[in-house]
């Protein structure tokens, strides 16, 4: 249950089961959900890696630091009931304060150090001070705790974890929830109610949120037909694309499309 | 031990909150005794300029860096020279015990070790940095902004745990003394050990001293008697439970270690001089 650290730039869409706390040195660009979010010198961006995002540097003097924290861990944490919003596929940033950047990018470096040394106990310290700090993030947009706030057992959050890891694996084919309850090998009803408590949605509708976030990304970065990305995405249907497309974005896959490259060439 | 009296401004640390992490700071008073606090915990501070600190036995002078020491030692600082800052905030025993690995981690801490930092583990940005916000963050900050502060305060204090070093002028082993080693060692056994049933034989033949002899020895470097020290461990225990807790005096009374509501509400009447439930409700006003 380590968290890892990155320096290097994807190429491709990366999907990590878990959160990402990136230090934007020198400036970041996050493809996200069709869209772009631009990260100036010494932001902080925190969001769900589990859906599929692309990171790069602003120019090629920035060099972003990323430090994941795998699911497991971020639902163990206190903070549990201020991740919903991330759940839900929001990109938390934090402006940063020119004051305190030299001490930002000190304390990033640090936990590299840590995190990849031998240390048990520094690598604890570090993941404090990273959890730390996701949460300063969250609270400094003005995310409050929501629903259950309550800190998830290790076990729960155990599976909450496989069951996703699972889900990223296998979100192109159908996927009844005995499936996955029978892969992650615990019962239905038990991992229904943990999912539901670690999301705050129900698992159906994360694994819509999951196919939608891909949907979004397809439908901007190729000019694959919708029907083509129905498929790549993982509904079985288009009227199930169409729909959730309604209910959680508020528009159609085609004027998602459309008012996405609008967007991007006035930036 | 000669004390340079004249031309030294002492600096108290007096202002606290109640319950949970407590901040202070650092402010000019006149002369002032050497003084304990009255909620056990560890005093992480951090120096920008040079202090001195005495302690019961000797003196510690500190240039820019950051240590940490058991608060139930009788401290004083004393500011040696102009523009220094300290920037100080103590971490609740009770809280410190629930750590991981804590016991191994804080065995020198309690034995009554003042903890320095090894050079440039951390870069001293980071720590100017932090201090300030900590220690506004418990005085000003909200229920969220404390948990959090508590997380950093903890990662803070387990890098200096580890990376500590004995005093640059002295070799460890010889530089503390034998009172020090034994009242020490009977300091963290009481501070690990207070919420069940203890005697003080007990924590004699832990430190592998006569009954007689720890008293003394004990009285003498703390200021008070090894008993009076565990019922301050109880009572702080329990005021610390009655305030975050919804547990019944009876529960608290076991937890805490007194063993009996009788106990409980004897301690509370000879040295606060209120009752448990009145406590309670005077906190939570």
């Amino acid at each position: 249950m380590r968290a890892l650290l990155e320096h290097d730039v994807h190429a491709s869409p990366t999907r990590h089961v878990g959160l990402s706390l990136v230090l934007a040195r020198g400036g970041a660009v996050l493809e996200w959900m069709g869209d772009r979010e631009v990260a100036a010198d010494g932001d902080v961006l925190v969001f769900y890696s589990g859906y599929p995002h692309h990171l790069s540097a602003a120019d090629d003097d920035a060099s972003p630091i990323t430090v994941r924290v795998p699911l497991a861990r971020a639902l163990c944490s206190s903070g549990r009931g201020q991740l919903g919003r991330l759940f839900e596929g929001a990109v938390v940033r934090e402006p940063s304060d020119a004051n305190r950047r030299a001490a930002e990018a000190a304390g990033f470096e640090r936990w590299q150090v840590e995190l990849s040394g031998e240390d048990e106990c520094l690598v604890r310290a570090a993941h404090l001070d990273v959890e730390a700090r996701v949460r300063r993030a969250l609270a400094a947009c003005g995310a409050t705790a929501t629903g259950d706030t309550e800190r998830m057992g290790t076990s729960a959050a155990r599976s909450v974890a496989a069951a996703a890891a699972y889900v990223a694996e296998h979100v192109l084919e159908p996927l009844p929830v005995e499936r996955i309850a029978r892969a992650v090998d615990i019962s239905s009803k038990t991992m229904l109610a943990s999912t539901r408590r670690a999301f705050g949605m129900p698992l159906t509708q994360y694994i819509t949120r999951l196919r939608l976030a891909e949907a979004r990304y397809l439908l901007v970065s190729t000019d694959l037909p919708v029907l083509a990305i129905c498929h790549r995405a993982g509904f079985s249907s288009t009227a199930r694309m169409y729909d959730a497309f309604d209910r959680l974005v508020g528009t159609t896959p085609g004027r998602f499309r459309r008012d996405a490259a609008w967007r991007r060439s006035r930036s | 031990m000669a004390r340079k009296r004249a031309n030294e401004r002492k600096v108290c640390f007096d202002e606290r909150t109640t319950g949970g992490l407590a901040f202070e700071l650092g402010r000019t008073l006149g002369e002032l005794r050497a003084h304990r606090h009255c909620h056990l915990s560890l005093e992480l501070v951090r120096v920008e300029g040079r202090a001195c600190w005495d302690f019961a036995e000797e003196r510690e002078v500190v240039d820019d860096g950051v240590i940490l020491f058991f608060s139930a030692l009788p401290h004083e600082i004393v500011v040696c020279e102009p523009g220094t800052r300290v920037q100080a905030v103590a971490i609740p025993l009770a809280e410190a015990l629930a750590w991981a690995d804590a016991p191994q981690l804080l065995d020198r801490v309690l034995a009554g070790e003042l903890i320095r930092e090894l050079d440039a583990t951390i870069p001293a940005l980071v720590d100017a940095d932090s201090f300030p916000r900590w220690t506004h963050a418990l005085r000003d900050g909200d229920a969220t902004s404390r948990e959090i502060t508590s997380l950093e305060i903890e990662a803070r204090a387990i890098r200096l745990l580890r990376a500590r070093r004995p005093r640059p002028d002295h070799d460890p082993a010889l530089s503390r003394s034998v009172t020090m080693v034994g009242v020490g060692g009977a300091l963290r056994f009481i501070a690990l050990n207070f919420m069940r049933p203890l005697t003080v034989n007990e924590v004699a033949a832990e430190v592998g001293w006569r009954r007689d002899h720890l008293m003394a020895s004990f009285r003498r470097t703390c200021g008070i008697s090894v008993w009076q020290f565990v019922t301050q461990l109880r009572l702080s225990e329990a005021q610390r439970l009655l305030g975050e807790t919804t547990a019944s005096v009876r529960r608290i009374s076991d937890q805490a270690g007194f063993g009996s509501p009788i106990r409980l509400y004897d301690a509370f009447h000879r040295h606060l001089a209120t009752t448990p439930a009145q406590y309670r409700r005077a906190i939570a006003s």
